[in-house]
């Protein structure tokens, strides 16, 4: 495969990484009573799999797509209020998350306990820009933002964490060309 | 994905639709970021303007209404949790003045909203993209057309991901995955299927667009600028102005 067709096939799965991405604002999972939306696992695996550069550019797109004023915001909604509004900080903080934990894993090179140490990082991340923003935008104090903006989604983002190592691991292979699944009919 | 097509282009003849999407999104940025300071007059008159171009851009309160529900409740839980103090006890206190402050705060991410609907409800998507490239163009490192083409694709799979991860939640579920307790085990089961699915037509995809010789030169639609467009901007420009008054 020559650079250009690399460069493309790189294009298209950060492509659909971001349609992925835009995907887990509306797919939830049912567990009990809450259902675990999978927005923020999507995000881990952006960097985990396609790695910094591309991982940050994934997001990048997604944002892009959506300040634009695409529908791919959470709720069906798209434009650049979205991140002016209270949940914007979380958005960025996404982009950052992507970078920071593609960076990390890369240098780690599929040890599991690098890749979790980067989903830890990343997640407090996103908390960061997150609750911050939330804070300005609504004109919250500090505790309440934390309060309504983290805690009731700590135990969630473990749990995403968890679930990441091994999806990882499955998927790494078909990322690096080295295994392709048979298509069947369908 | 019912979701998805709610919010729209619908087509029309109205001033919003004939004006450049340039100027459609410029005017959003703008009164987006001002909107952070405005006070009880900005308020009132850009809910007056907003209220304007719904109405002459055919669209119905009911429709917003029923579009935004998601978000309505949201600024409903804001407003609440921004009014409702414990101080001290675990009787909740309430006052007029923090309610007011609240109620501020809540209006103004309403109209935010209410300008977004009316950007998608008004302007194709080609022209979101070719305005893209136009306001990409002069920041450096970045490849304006390739991220034009990649917002391309994510808009044409989202659909199609969405589509994908219904089936395979309705084949799970025929298969009892929800006798499954543990929520790792209903993640991996979930997502990893998911992603071999979207990545295999990735490679599809890209086979197929190298197959057909593609490249960055790629013709997008025209844009022109207008009498209409420079009246908009002044428009938009007077009603930020108002910022500054009490």
């Amino acid at each position: 495969m020559d650079a250009s067709a690399r460069q493309l096939k790189r294009m298209v799965y950060a492509s659909l990484m971001a349609a992925l991405t835009a995907a887990g604002a509306y797919i939830a999972i049912p567990i009990g009573p809450v259902p675990i939306v999978l927005q923020n696992l999507f995000i881990m695996l952006a960097g985990l799999l396609l790695g910094g550069r591309w991982g940050l550019i994934s997001v990048a797109v997604y944002l892009l797509a959506g300040a634009a004023g695409l529908p791919v915001f959470a709720g069906g909604t798209g434009g650049v209020g979205k991140f002016v509004g209270p949940t914007g900080g979380y958005l960025l903080g996404f982009a950052a998350a992507a970078y920071l934990i593609g960076l990390i894993s890369e240098s780690g090179r599929g040890r599991v306990a690098i890749d979790v140490l980067a989903m830890v990082a990343g997640t407090l991340i996103i908390y960061a820009f997150g609750v911050s923003w939330l804070k300005v935008a609504t004109g919250m104090s500090f505790s309440k933002a934390f309060a309504v903006g983290m805690l009731p989604f700590l135990i969630g983002d473990a749990l995403k964490i968890a679930a990441a190592v091994p999806i990882a691991k499955a998927l790494r292979p078909m990322m690096d060309g080295t295994f392709t699944v048979v298509r069947t009919a369908g | 994905m019912g979701e998805l097509t709610a919010i729209g282009f619908r087509p029309g003849q109205s001033v919003l639709h004939r004006l450049d999407p340039r100027t459609k999104q410029a005017l959003l940025m703008g009164i987006s970021v001002t909107s952070l300071w405005g006070n009880l007059s900005f308020l009132a008159l850009f809910t007056a303007v907003i209220m304007l171009s719904l109405n002459t851009a055919g669209m119905r309160i009911r429709r917003l209404i029923c579009e935004t529900r998601y978000f309505l409740f949201f600024l409903c839980f804001v407003f609440g949790v921004r009014t409702i103090t414990f101080s001290g006890g675990w009787t909740p206190a309430f006052s007029a003045e923090i309610a007011g402050e609240a109620l501020i705060v809540c209006w103004r991410l309403l109209l935010v909203v209410c300008m977004g609907v009316l950007l998608m409800a008004t302007t194709r998507t080609a022209d979101i993209r070719a305005a893209l490239v136009w306001f990409l163009k002069p920041v450096p490192l970045v490849n304006e057309k390739m991220a034009a083409t990649m917002v391309g694709l994510v808009v044409r799979f989202l659909p199609v991901i969405l589509f994908q991860g219904a089936e395979i939640a309705d084949a799970q579920r025929s298969r009892g995955i929800e006798r499954r307790k543990n929520p790792l085990i209903r993640l991996m089961k979930f997502t990893i299927p998911l992603f071999r699915r979207v990545f295999l037509s990735a490679d599809e995809l890209a086979a197929a667009m190298q197959a057909r010789c593609y490249s960055e030169h790629r013709t997008l639609p025209d844009l022109f600028f207008t009498w209409r467009d420079g009246m908009a901007l002044g428009a938009g420009i007077l009603i930020s102005l108002t910022v500054l008054l009490p």
